[in-house]
């Protein structure tokens, strides 16, 4: 029986590995080194970024859970073609404004998007405002005054976005 | 063992397992495509959190966990031809232990990746063809050990390149580590009973302790030495055995004392949950895993049935050999928890069979050679060779070759009765020879196919959602 033992050091350094491993694990968790947030982002290092808005779509019909809801996000381009997305409502930060939408829409489709010092759109993609068109957003038809960050959303709003004479 | 002929022992495994790494390391960044399962994203995902964060934080569907919606658009998934559902992001994750994930999740830290977006197929595969080759290795040393040079040369060669296992083995699933862990505790347990030595018996524990933290079946591989303890050992029966399921109880415990830290109430609700899945293939359970072959897509492979059908054919006349229970004591107590957790559709359940039954397959081919079995010489040739054919030659195609198909029927058949007719030993060395070609010519078909599985290939076969 004294024999069957001889080896056990083996088993206890791999038991004491996994005891310090549950230790460090509870020192990172005390001192993370990145957020929930940090870690979830959407946009990928690797990600290559598209230059039409209307290239990428998240589109497909949407599986409807009970008390959850989608914004549906219409983008139309210059050139006749056009990009419709439909974004899970609680999939949206917890603020569900206008911005938070540009941002996840930008990220999923991997297109860029610019501001101006007013945090407003200057350009989508490649195609940028210019004096005669610029690119406007609606939110179930009605036009977004009060700026991104305070446009809030609800389920089920259609949000468009329209690049049209000024 | 003369110098000579472990020359060639180390000239054949490097051989093999150079074949193996270059049949996995092809394609596999898009064979299976990315985000197929999302599975491999999830343990990768739980591991890094641990590493970043202190809590396992991963994707399931279990119902228990409060989701997180989340948009994580890793290896462009919603490019692709998948849900445009954001994750459910779920924390802490308790689906399985996490020692997988800390596998590829270290791997991903150390390639200086620290966002689950982040988390690349190219990535997160990289350490699977480590596995995927140190698996080969394992099940080659294990046949060489239990059985002979031949078993493991022909273990090898198939091992090393059958579509569906090299195409399995890419995958950063739990199962890929749970062979390893199977593979390595089988051979430490085989030198133990051998050479009697304590360090090899707590070397087996230590490797089946870790296989429970892998996945919960994982205690298909304590159990699987507990039968081998029962069935080959003379003496200390009961006190091998009692130190076999402690010390392997000892390691998987940790699991649940993680789970307590972190949220024991969740815990409880997820072993229920997970215990409460949908039993996919119900009464037909051994049907479908005899018949149908699959990993994310339906991939039918003759060498899976083959191999069960080797069982059967090697059990019915060999019981009695020890030898032989290191085939059946690990295939019994996996095939008894499989069960147990019922199946789903997708197919790295069935991963932890594949060593098993391709050294069973080895096992009849060499008592083959030396008793002919023409029964199995047929099966040899045509569910392996059948299947892969079909692939390459299309059933519409098929006629333009029925003739030679014909004649070779013919021309095998005659030299496989030859040893029932004859004894003369020059008709058995023409035997002999006939089917180790034939051997050679399916591995050789084993490569063509597996090369020729690319996306245009892997997309025309029949996806399981």
């Amino acid at each position: 029986m004294k024999k069957l033992f001889d080896g056990i050091w083996i088993y206890c350094l791999c038991l004491g590995f996994f005891v310090l491993l549950g230790i460090f694990f509870a020192f990172i968790h005390a001192n993370p080194s990145r957020s929930l947030d940090q870690l979830t982002k959407t946009k990928s290092i690797f990600a290559k970024t598209v230059d039409s808005p209307c290239q990428n779509a998240l589109n497909g019909e949407p599986s409807i859970a009970v008390g959850d809801y989608y914004l549906k996000v219409n983008i139309y381009c210059p050139d006749g073609s056009y990009s419709t997305n439909i974004l899970r409502y609680s999939a949206i930060p917890e603020t569900h404004t206008m911005d938070d939408v540009l941002s996840i829409i930008t990220q999923v489709n991997g297109f860029d998007i610019q501001y101006d010092a007013d945090h407003k759109v200057t350009a989508i993609g490649n195609v940028k405002n210019t004096n005669k068109r610029a690119w406007k957003i609606r939110i179930n038809s009605a036009p977004v005054v009060t700026g991104l960050k305070d446009s809030h959303l609800i389920p089920n709003n259609l949000v468009e976005i329209n690049y049209e004479q000024i | 063992m003369n110098k000579y002929r472990k020359i060639i022992l180390i000239f054949s495994l490097v051989l093999i397992l150079g074949l193996g790494f270059f049949l996995r390391a092809k394609n596999h960044t898009v064979i299976p495509q990315p985000g197929e399962s999302v599975d491999e994203y999830s343990f990768t995902w739980v591991g890094l959190s641990l590493l970043e964060n202190g809590v396992p934080i991963g994707t399931s569907g279990l119902s228990p966990y409060n989701h997180l919606w989340k948009y994580i658009n890793v290896n462009g998934f919603y490019q692709g031809p998948y849900t445009p559902n954001p994750f459910p992001i779920d924390q802490p994750w308790f689906d399985h232990p996490p020692l997988f994930g800390l596998v590829t999740g270290s791997y991903a830290y150390v390639r200086g990746v620290r966002d689950f977006a982040d988390t690349t197929i190219a990535i997160i595969r990289k350490p699977m063809l480590a596995i995927g080759v140190v698996n080969l290795a394992l099940l080659f040393l294990l046949a060489f050990l239990v059985f002979d040079f031949k078993t493991a040369l022909v273990a090898g060669l198939i091992f090393a390149t059958e579509p569906l296992i090299v195409i399995s083995s890419r995958m950063a699933q739990a199962e890929n580590l749970l062979i390893t862990f199977f593979l390595g505790a089988l051979l430490y347990f085989f030198l133990y009973q051998k050479k009697n030595k304590g360090v090899y018996f707590w070397l087996a524990i230590t490797l089946a302790g870790l296989a429970t933290l892998t996945k919960v079946s994982g205690w298909s591989v304590p159990v699987a030495l507990i039968l081998l303890t029962i069935v080959l050992d003379q003496k200390q029966k009961l006190q091998k055995s009692f130190l076999i399921f402690a010390g392997s109880l000892g390691l998987f415990l940790l699991f649940p004392i993680y789970g307590a830290i972190y949220d024991f109430n969740l815990f409880i609700q997820l072993l229920l949950a997970n215990s409460s899945r949908v039993y996919f293939d119900g009464f037909n359970i051994v049907y479908s895993l005899l018949a149908r072959q699959n990993i994310t897509r339906d991939l039918q492979s003759g060498w899976i049935t083959l191999g069960w059908i080797s069982i059967i054919g090697l059990f019915a006349n060999n019981i009695k050999q020890n030898k032989l229970w290191y085939i059946a004591a690990p295939l019994l107590s996996y095939l008894f928890f499989y069960m147990i957790f019922g199946s789903q559709s997708y197919g790295w359940y069935k991963f932890p069979f594949f060593p098993f039954l391709v050294l069973a397959i080895s096992r009849v081919f060499i008592e083959t050679l030396e008793n002919p079995n023409l029964l199995f010489n047929v099966f040899l040739i045509f569910l392996p060779g059948g299947v892969m054919l079909n692939r390459i030659i299309p059933p519409e195609k098929f006629q333009d070759f029925v003739w030679q198909f014909r004649s070779f029927i013919v021309l095998t058949g005659s030299i496989f009765i030859l040893p029932f007719i004859s004894k003369k030993i020059m008709h058995k060395r023409i035997y002999q020879a006939t089917l180790v070609v034939i051997l050679l010519a399916l591995v050789g078909l084993n490569i063509k196919t597996t090369l020729m599985m690319d996306i245009n290939t892997w997309t025309h076969l029949l996806w399981i959602h």
